[in-house]
């Protein structure tokens, strides 16, 4: 076993020359010879053989005893030719010693029954049923008459011609079939078991010669595969149209089918048994049929499955489709191939490759020109095979978007109902808040007016003015002293205003007249600064106008201090305001930057106490009598700085802040002289506090407008939800 | 009981009717089936005349010009030929003709030869009388059969002399290699058979049909003729 199995250590190299002693290797498959040596030794035999017989085919003879007999004209021709086969022959050997080695040891396998190829092992299977049921003296006859076979064809692979073999095959099939008719073993056999018994011989045997009888090298078989591989591949332009065909395309069937179709020709090339390739061709033409129901709509005809199956061919392009083709036509069963289901789709099969092979213009229905382009390459038909497998893409695609599409509208559908569902609970919101808003407005606009305006500030007033009397003897002693410091601040009050008029004068370079203004305005109205001029106005409780006085407080300090700043960096610039400044009586502390500051601190916390009511009661008293008192007399717009607070009590917001604007504005057309216009800053000082300390009055006073506006702004916002949606 | 298989090709112009008779033929063989017919370009059918069961392949043929060429592959190995055309245009039993000439030429072996002029139906618009296509089958040795496979009038007839003449065709030519003679031993299904008409166009009455079908696209049926 092991010497077998390494024979190059254990063998002798002699062993492995050639019999004849001609130098060359030997292979045990041709009995020890080399192959030339084998050759010679076949024809000697087989010549000896002829002789004694004296029955052998003439053309067998001469295949045979080519050196003896035949003396014909053209016999170098021949011999040439005999040699060519042969060196090809020599050739395949090569590729396929593999399997050939295993061919080498199967007449003793088949005769025994078992056999390392599993395609036999399977074939044994399956029929093994059917021999149980014949016996065990039909099963070994039938084997025996395969080993018989083998036999007979393995002897005359290597010189005959494939004609010759195919007709030997056929003549041991009928052979056969004449021997299960006439012997004795066969007696108890139906027809049809006597059938299947050929078959099974048919398909045993060729699975064992398979790699000697298909595709020979003794025929050109593999050339016309190569020419009709080639054809098929030029004429790949052309679509079931062109052929008549009717494949309905778009159906996702049909394609399947098409496919399962292609797969089935294509299976051809993989059958060994001639029988089984004809098995796929079948297949393939049943699939056909399917596919052409569908998209016929009934029992398809010849002139439909015709076109059919040469585009199937077409566009399968089955591997090896002659010598598949030759295969079968040579080694089948004649009786079945000439006849039957199988025989019918076979020979259109054939057809189909006729057609192919003789392909025009013509039996396409397309001008010559055209084809040719076609067939050059030169143009490519829109409609082919690619662009149909693309369309069915995309229809695919398109379903697969349509559906999405479906998914999105019902999406959209639902979002557009919720949308109107919010829209709906909007203006349901929307009106409730009105009402709401309504039903606030009817139930408060007569309570408020009349309960804030005397509470606050009207109350105030008069206690201002009564006060005084019993308070001022209580500060008899530090009155002076207040009294100065009063004035001291007042004052400094004047300087840090003169000083940011003077400022302001820096950005806002214009005459003289217009400089009060200016600072009139800076005072009064905060809001360009912070740009809240309505919102300022439109404000409602008390509590933010208590924040926005703080801020405008702010606002003044923290303007204050900018100015500050820009004065110090500006200080040498200022031309026109300080010269302006430096007319004034009283110079005004350009030079010192932080003492306004501290003023404007001391000044914001005069402003907080009279806006205070809380803090008013201890801290206003020595204050305001001072100021209402001594600016009365002081100052020609002294008049005006009590009818203000008497005033804003009344009127609107608006009005009062316009006609303190124009109190203000008053004395820019008067000619003024420093100390006038000292005071008049004085006053607009007192004034503005006033104002501001007016502010929550007018706030209150005026709820039913602020309630109007406020109204007005929700119904703003509201107008803003209408465009949104 | 002897069995004689035999191959039947169909030929004729496109547009005869060769399919419509074929379907035709097969759909009374199914009378009482679903009609399993997916296919109805090749199919096998048996019918038994006396003492023998005559198997007929009936191949079909694409009528298409642009296959003419392929027409040689097709009546291969044929015994009988069913030469179909449309006697409403004429133009179609010239091409009849053409298809014998060219039978005669290629086929060695002896050919039934049946001539059928179909779609009697569209009696007005004929164009090939009755007696012209007689007097043309009987110079060429067939029979003549007018049919219409729309109305289901002559179709039977056309398969079962085809199927006589084959029979005759096998007696006559004994060692004919193209049709299968064989003969059966053991069919129960003929035993039961008693008399047979020796003239089946007289037939009327049609047993229940034997029919084997394993889902194969082509029908494969049994049919006994008693005389009525």
């Amino acid at each position: 076993m092991y010497a077998i199995k390494t024979p190059s250590l254990r063998i002798d190299e002699a062993d492995l020359k050639c019999k004849n002693g001609c130098g060359f290797y030997g292979n045990s498959e041709w009995g020890g010879y080399c192959s030339k040596c084998h050759r010679e030794h076949l024809q000697r035999e087989r010549q000896r053989k002829n002789i004694a017989h004296s029955s052998a085919h003439i053309s067998e003879r001469e295949h045979g005893g080519d050196n003896a007999k035949s003396s014909v004209a053209g016999f170098s021709k021949f011999e040439e030719k005999k040699r060519q086969h042969l060196k090809k022959t020599k050739l395949l050997k090569i590729f396929r010693k593999s399997s050939s080695a295993r061919d080498s040891g199967r007449p003793e396998q088949t005769q025994e029954g078992a056999s390392k190829n599993p395609e036999l092992e399977k074939l044994k299977q399956d029929h093994q049923e059917l021999f149980s049921n014949l016996g065990h003296r039909v099963e070994h006859d039938v084997h025996k008459h395969i080993s018989s076979f083998y036999k007979a064809i393995r002897e005359f692979v290597d010189v005959e011609t494939i004609d010759e073999l195919s007709e030997k095959v056929q003549n041991l099939y009928q052979v056969f079939a004449k021997r299960m008719d006439a012997s004795s073993n066969y007696i108890n056999v139906t027809a049809e078991q006597k059938e299947m018994l050929l078959d099974y011989i048919e398909k045993y045997v060729m699975t064992c010669l398979y790699r000697l009888l298909f595709c020979p090298a003794s025929t050109n078989d593999e050339e016309k595969d190569l020419l009709i591989q080639d054809r098929i591949r030029q004429l790949n332009w052309v679509n079931a149209k062109h052929l008549g065909c009717i494949i309905n395309e778009t159906q996702s069937e049909v394609w399947d089918l098409v496919y399962t179709a292609i797969t089935d020709v294509l299976g051809m090339d993989s059958a060994k048994a001639p029988q089984d390739k004809l098995n796929c061709v079948v297949r393939c033409c049943r699939n056909i049929f399917l596919l052409l129901q569908q998209s016929v709509g009934g029992p398809a005809s010849a002139d439909e499955f015709l076109p059919a199956l040469i585009f199937i061919v077409l566009k399968a392009n089955p591997a090896r489709l002659k010598s598949n083709i030759n295969y079968i036509t040579r080694f089948c069963n004649a009786s079945r191939l000439m006849s039957g289901e199988g025989g019918y789709y076979f020979t259109n099969l054939c057809c189909a490759v006729s057609f192919l092979e003789n392909l025009t213009a013509e039996s396409l229905n397309i001008p010559a020109d055209e084809f040719q382009q076609y067939m050059s390459g030169k143009v490519v038909p829109p409609n082919t095979w690619e662009s149909a497998l693309m369309m069915c893409e995309g229809m695919h695609l398109m379903y697969e978007h349509l559906a999405i599409l479906d998914d999105l509208r019902k999406r959209h559908v639902c979002l557009i109902q919720g949308t109107a569902a919010l829209k709906d609970d909007i203006s349901k919101f929307k009106n409730d808040i009105a009402t709401k808003v309504e039903a606030v407005l009817s139930r408060t606009p007569l309570t408020i007016r009349p309960k804030r305006t005397p509470t606050d500030l009207d109350s105030e007033d008069p206690t201002c003015e009564s006060l005084p009397p019993p308070i001022v003897p209580q500060i008899i002693a530090p009155q002076v002293g207040s009294d100065a410091i009063s004035q001291k601040i007042l004052v400094s009050e004047t300087e840090s205003s003169q000083e940011i008029t003077s400022r302001q004068d820096l950005f806002l370079p214009s005459s003289t007249s217009s400089i009060p203004q200016s600072s009139s305005q800076d005072y009064l109205s905060p809001s360009p600064v912070f740009g809240l001029s309505n919102s300022f106005d439109e404000l409602a409780t008390p509590d933010e106008i208590y924040a926005a006085q703080e801020s405008l407080s702010f606002v003044q300090g923290l303007t204050a201090v900018n100015y500050d700043i820009d004065l110090s960096d500006l200080s040498a610039d200022n031309s026109y305001a300080e010269d302006l400044a430096i007319t004034d009586s009283i110079k005004p502390d350009v030079s010192l930057p932080l003492e306004p500051k501290m003023n404007e601190d001391v000044s914001s916390s005069l402003l907080d106490t009279n806006e205070s009511p809380t803090a008013g009661g201890l801290l206003p008293s020595p204050i305001k009598p001072v100021l209402s008192e001594e600016y009365k007399g002081f100052s020609a717009q002294g008049w005006q700085i009590p009818s203000i607070p008497c005033n804003t009590g009344d009127s609107l917001p608006t009005i009062s802040s316009q006609s303190v604007v124009a109190h203000s504005s008053e004395p820019i057309s008067l000619p003024l002289t420093n100390s006038e216009r000292k005071d008049y800053k004085v006053a607009s000082e007192i004034n503005d506090a006033n104002s501001v300390s007016g502010l929550p009055v007018e706030g209150s006073g005026s709820s039913s407008q602020m309630e109007d506006t406020l109204v007005k702004a929700l119904s703003g916002v509201m107008s803003t939800f209408d465009r949104l949606f | 009981m002897r069995t004689i298989e035999a191959k039947v090709v169909v030929l004729g112009a496109q547009g005869v009717g060769k399919t419509s008779l074929v379907v035709r033929y097969i759909g009374k063989m199914f009378n009482h089936h679903i009609s399993p017919t997916i296919g109805a370009s090749f199919f096998t059918c048996k019918i038994n005349v006396e003492d023998t069961r005559v198997k007929l392949q009936v191949w079909d043929t694409a009528g298409q010009e642009r296959f003419r060429s392929m027409a040689p592959m097709y009546y291969r190995n044929a015994n009988a030929a069913l030469l179909v055309f449309d006697i409403t245009q004429h133009e179609t039993f010239e091409a009849v003709k053409g298809w014998v000439k060219e039978l005669q030429r290629n086929v060695e072996e002896p050919l039934v030869l049946n001539l059928v002029g179909n779609k009697t139906d569209l009696v007005g618009a004929r164009q090939v009388s009755h007696d012209e296509a007689l007097i043309y089958a009987q110079n060429i040795g067939g029979s003549y059969f007018e049919s219409s496979a729309l109305q289901d009038h002559g179709v039977e007839e056309v398969f079962l002399d085809t199927a006589l003449g084959i029979i005759r065709l096998g007696e006559e030519h004994p060692l004919q290699s193209s049709i299968r003679i064989y003969e059966s031993t053991s069919e129960s299904s003929l035993n039961s058979l008693q008399s047979v008409n020796r003239n089946p166009q007289h037939c009327k009455n049609v047993d229940d049909v034997v029919v084997h079908t394993d889902g194969a696209p082509h029908a494969e049926t049994e049919r006994p003729f008693l005389c009525c």
